[in-house]
């Protein structure tokens, strides 16, 4: 044969040699396979030691036969590794390898780590292998002389290396599931020590190659895992969830900042389908809004993440039409304990705005280089222009403050809320607020919570004056009007009862002649009565708005009223009497009736008394904002045509494209009011608008108006 | 008279009953936490009322000075002068005898200026100042 002929010897002995490796193959498997049923047993893995030196023999002595020959074109062993487990059978050859991996894996664990992974016992127990008292360290030294065999005489280093890898994630996966179905949250400390038992294994038969490949892949795993689940580990579980989130950030950290882009990308997403929804309240989404910034300042300290999301909640949070009723009451009532705590640790808050572009480094805090061996770059992801300085100095309080985007706005409406509070409320407490308004300051100028503190000292003093009044239960709010927001109260007020009147006499005076040359001028329509009725011996302790006090005043006099008497007599439209009538109907002491052949509604006693008692639960308080808002509503509309001819240019010569959105004009309007006026809401601007469209004088397409061309 | 030092004349101007009057004393002379008695309100009808506890809202207004600001410093009478942070006994107002209100600490400031020395004169219709009494 021509072929052979041109052959030269080294190349006839490769060939022969794959020949006769290829004879092995199945003798070798056969030996892997029986080795599987009963891996943990040091006479099987010895015995695969023997074959395997055999077979290492025969192919020395095969190439000794050849005789003497210049250095071999191929290197042996390779030949040998590829004849006999070939790299396309490689799912093949993992499974041949596995169990042995694995029954070492556990012999090894139940010697060297007794108290395995925390010490739990494993569904599938491997410490049941080492009850079965196989002599360890007979097993030990057999399984390292198998793979040295493996190792020196095969050049098997490859294969090993990466089956052990695979070996390792899938037993670190095992592990995490485990743990999840454990425990649901994951510890960062209890990783570490999975992980550290991963490296020792792998140390234990020199395969840290193998662990370094393979630690990477399950930190990506765990980063894989919890960014599946983020939104309700920040929104949803949070505080509970804080393990997970910390080990998060571990992973992050261990993985070179992995998935952190589709972190931000899943939250962004999961907020707009889970969170901001019309279904959704505001209260709920501030909740949201909280925990987010809270969860995600953990897990990412340079704060972009947090920035990223809470923007998109507070793009929508300015869409809401109570979002700033809500946030200061939340900040100021619901959240006030937790907040106190944090506020004490920061400084004063700074405008976002003012430190846009501003180079951090120039900025007087840090001026101080003395920390400068400790400097961190902002991260990739984070916007250019961005102040650090900012984005890292947010916590809830900011966040949620920098909803209303900027501080005079916020100061406003918690000025509003306070007098509110203290004025109305029965349960004053001037001694909280104090403290509260305190810790403002922290974060305030103090020029911009002065009106705040008169208003507290006001409070303070009334109270002196109320010890001072011993003869009627009464108790007075005397404010300094210039600092107070403007209450609404009845143009005409009603006197009250004969006594009430006389003890608000008294008062007045006591204060008269406590502050000389000072006298007061009652409010009636603010505040509120604890009274006690009775009605066909039901009686019932209700605290009552003095606006519907007023009302069942008047039920002292007669039984039946209609709508006109009572406007009549309390000076408000009918409509708002009317009102008033049907509040009281639902505290169940009122019925409406319709008199046979009158022309007029008619409000009447209730006949059944005990009713007054399920009603009872409603809330006390229930101040209805309505009523003064549809009192005022035409007021406020009104008074926006004092800006018409600006608006008209407005719109004409300085918008975008010539239109503009009712939102967008409301906000300009609430920059004319005066920082005590409630100013107009959206509504009222929107009926201004229209009521312009309708007049002609503007026209109204796809929700933006423009001026039509004539006009102009 | 017109000789007096500005203090002196502070000291004069709190005589007339400008002076805070002890808060203090006023206090422990009540007993403090003694709930108040209820009111029974008068009724025709079947409908009884008791009143336990009555949350009123009032604004103090000077006497003497009317709806008017203070012809010093702009503010209101009922606002405290631009040096002051709380309105009221800290920052008192004062009538003169032309009727002229002001702010105590802005007239003060005025008189005692040098320029309007010796004799300081309202600065609103130039009669010499002084008190009322």
């Amino acid at each position: 044969m021509s072929e052979d002929d041109s052959m030269t010897p080294e190349e006839a002995l490769g060939l022969k040699l794959w020949e006769h490796v290829r004879g092995q193959k199945k003798l070798v498997w056969d030996e892997f396979k029986q080795a599987t049923t009963a891996p943990n047993v040091v006479d099987c893995i010895q015995r695969l030691t023997t074959v395997l030196n055999d077979v290492y023999q025969g192919v020395q002595e095969v190439i000794k036969s050849a005789g003497p020959l210049k250095s071999l074109p191929f290197n042996e062993r390779d030949l040998i590794s590829d004849a006999i487990f070939p790299f396309r059978e490689r799912q093949a050859v993992a499974f041949l390898i596995r169990p042995l991996l694995l029954a070492h894996f556990a012999t090894w664990r139940s010697v060297y780590c007794n108290v395995a992974v925390e010490g739990r016992v494993h569904p599938w127990d491997p410490n049941e292998v080492a009850r079965q008292k196989i002599p360890r360290e007979k097993y030990t030294t057999a399984f390292k002389e198998l793979l040295r065999c493996m190792r020196d005489k095969w050049n098997f280093e490859k294969i090993l290396e990466w089956n052990m890898a695979a070996q390792i994630c899938q037993l670190a996966s095992s592990y995490i599931h485990r743990e999840i179905y454990l425990s649901v949250h994951i510890e960062s400390k209890w990783l570490k020590k999975m992980i550290s038992v991963m490296r020792r294994w792998a140390a234990s038969i020199s395969m840290q190659n193998a662990y370094e490949a393979a630690v990477v892949h399950i930190y990506r795993d765990m980063i894989d895992f919890l960014i599946g689940k983020i939104y309700d580990l920040v929104f949803v579980e949070f505080p509970r969830s804080h393990k997970s989130i910390a080990t998060l950030r571990y992973c992050m950290q261990q993985a070179d900042d992995y998935g952190r882009a589709r972190l931000s990308d899943t939250l962004v997403e999961h907020v707009e389908k889970k969170l901001l929804l019309t279904a959704v309240g505001t209260k709920k989404i501030l909740n949201g809004y909280a925990s987010c910034v809270e969860s995600l300042r953990e897990l990412d300290t340079t704060c972009v993440v947090m920035h990223r999301v809470c923007n998109v909640i507070k793009e929508y949070l300015k869409s809401r039409s109570d979002t700033i009723q809500q946030i200061i009451s939340y900040i100021t009532s619901d959240k006030k304990e937790e907040l106190e705590k944090n506020m004490t640790k920061r400084s004063a808050m700074m405008e976002e705005d003012e430190l846009k572009d501003v180079n951090n480094e120039f900025l007087p805090e840090n001026m101080d280089t003395s920390l400068w061996n400790r400097w961190q770059p902002d991260p990739i992801d984070v916007q250019p222009g961005d102040s650090g300085q900012v984005r890292q100095g947010a916590d809830v309080f900011n966040m949620l403050v920098s909803v209303y985007g900027s501080k005079e706005l916020f100061v406003k409406e918690y000025r509003t809320l306070l007098a509110d509070r203290l004025s109305n409320s029965n349960s004053k407490d001037p001694r909280f607020e104090k403290r509260y308004l305190d810790l403002l300051k922290l974060r305030f100028q103090y020029s911009e919570l002065q009106n705040c503190e008169v208003m507290l000292k006001d409070v303070e003093q009334s109270q002196k004056i109320d010890w001072a009044v011993s003869s009627a239960p009464i108790y007075g709010c005397i404010i300094s009007s210039h600092y107070w927001p403007k209450f609404d109260s009845d143009k005409q007020p009603t006197p009250l009862p004969e006594p009430l009147e006389k003890a608000m006499n008294v008062y007045s005076e006591t204060y008269s002649q406590v502050r000389g040359s000072r006298s007061l001028r009652w409010l009636r329509g603010v505040g509120c009565v604890d009274v006690s009725i009775e009605l066909d011996g039901v009686k019932v302790e209700k605290t009552v708005p003095n606006m519907y006090a007023t009302v069942l005043y008047l039920f002292l006099e007669k039984e039946v009223w209609t709508a006109t008497e009572i406007s009549d007599k309390l000076g408000v439209t009918s409509f708002v009497a009317k009102r008033r009538l049907e509040w009281w109907v639902k505290q169940g002491l009122l019925v409406q009736t319709v008199a046979a052949g009158a022309t007029s509604e008619e409000w009447s006693l209730t006949r059944n008394a005990p009713l007054m008692n399920n009603n009872r639960a409603k809330s006390p308080e229930s101040f209805d904002e309505d009523e003064v808002a549809m009192e005022d509503a035409n007021g406020i509309v009104e008074s926006l045509e004092q800006y018409w001819s600006y608006t008209q240019k407005y719109i004409a010569n300085h918008a975008q494209n010539g239109e503009v959105k009712a939102e967008q004009m409301h906000r300009i309007y609430r920059m004319f009011g005066s920082p005590t006026a409630h100013g107009p809401t959206l509504d009222h601007v929107t009926t201004f608008l229209q009521r312009k469209v309708q007049l002609g004088l503007l026209s109204y397409t796809n929700g933006a108006y423009r001026v039509p061309e004539k006009c102009v | 008279m017109e000789q007096q030092s500005g203090t002196a004349r502070y000291n004069k101007a709190s005589s007339k009953g400008l002076e805070p009057v002890q808060d203090e004393n006023l206090m422990n002379s009540r007993q403090k936490y003694l709930p108040k008695e209820s009111v029974v309100l008068e009724t025709k009808t079947r409908l009884k009322l008791t009143v336990n506890k009555l949350n009123v809202t009032a604004e103090w207004k000077w006497t003497e000075g009317g709806e008017d600001t203070c012809g010093i410093c702009r503010m209101e009478f009922e606002a405290a002068c631009t040096n002051c942070k709380f309105p009221g006994d800290d920052c008192p107002l004062v009538v003169g005898s032309c009727r002229h209100a002001f702010h105590m600490h802005c007239i003060v400031k005025w008189t005692e200026a040098a320029s309007n020395q010796p004799k300081p004169q309202c600065p609103l219709c130039r009669q010499e100042w002084k008190f009322a009494t």
